[in-house]
């Protein structure tokens, strides 16, 4: 039942598929830690005059 | 409500429409071409639940064998033809799963699920080339640019791909 497109492995859409399904299954999404930007030091650079 | 009352929705650059009348227009459209004809029989004949739902980025899935979802965010609309081909893929995917060619358990090992939901995903990529090049085909609607559409929903190389197998047979 299922078509194929001769080619189709080789695209990029294909690769991205593909990876989508790697993270899925590794879990990545519902067991990674969050990210959190780390914090940025806020510094008014002024030059003295 | 009969088709006739629906011509003058879900044209590209008009206000979308509501989703009761969306679904019945896009259904409508997609029985202009053979193989959108055969998921709308499908349709009818597993009595599919279409909804449409308030999502950030355009999005379609199958939460259950006989419910689709269309998701999109109604302030920065998806246009008609993107509509029709969403659900033209979702609906395949509903088709696949109603043959048994469903997704691996997640415990199965990577390797099955790469090789059953790429071949999903493939087959599904071929219907929506299949539906959008059958109704591209027809003067009536020109204006739908489907398979533009289908080159900004990210199928472009499959496209080509697509459109070379079919030339050469």
């Amino acid at each position: 039942m299922l078509q194929k497109i001769k080619g189709f492995g080789d695209t990029k859409e294909a690769q991205k598929v593909e990876a989508q399904i790697i993270e899925r299954h590794s879990g990545a999404e519902l067991f990674a830690p969050a990210v959190t930007a780390p914090a940025v030091k806020h510094t008014l650079n002024v030059p003295r005059l | 409500m009969a088709s006739k009352d629906l011509n003058d929705v879900l044209l590209p650059g008009r206000p979308l429409p509501a989703d009761s009348l969306m679904i019945a227009k896009a259904l409508e459209i997609l029985s202009a071409s053979p193989h959108g004809q055969q998921l709308v029989n499908f349709v009818e004949k597993k009595n599919i639940v279409i909804k449409i739902v308030r999502t950030p980025k355009a999005v379609s899935y199958l939460p259950e064998k006989k419910l689709v979802y269309i998701g999109f965010n109604r302030n920065n609309a998806i246009s008609p033809s993107c509509f029709i081909l969403m659900l033209a893929g979702i609906l395949r995917e509903a088709q696949q799963e109603a043959a048994g060619i469903e997704h691996p358990d997640l415990h199965a090992p990577l390797e099955k699920h790469k090789e059953i939901s790429m071949a999903k995903h493939e087959d599904k990529v071929w219907y929506i080339c299949t539906v959008a090049t059958e109704l591209n085909d027809q003067r009536a609607f020109t204006e739908y640019k489907f398979l533009d559409e289908l080159r900004k929903m990210g199928h472009n190389e499959a496209l080509d791909l697509y459109l070379l197998q079919e030339r050469n047979g």
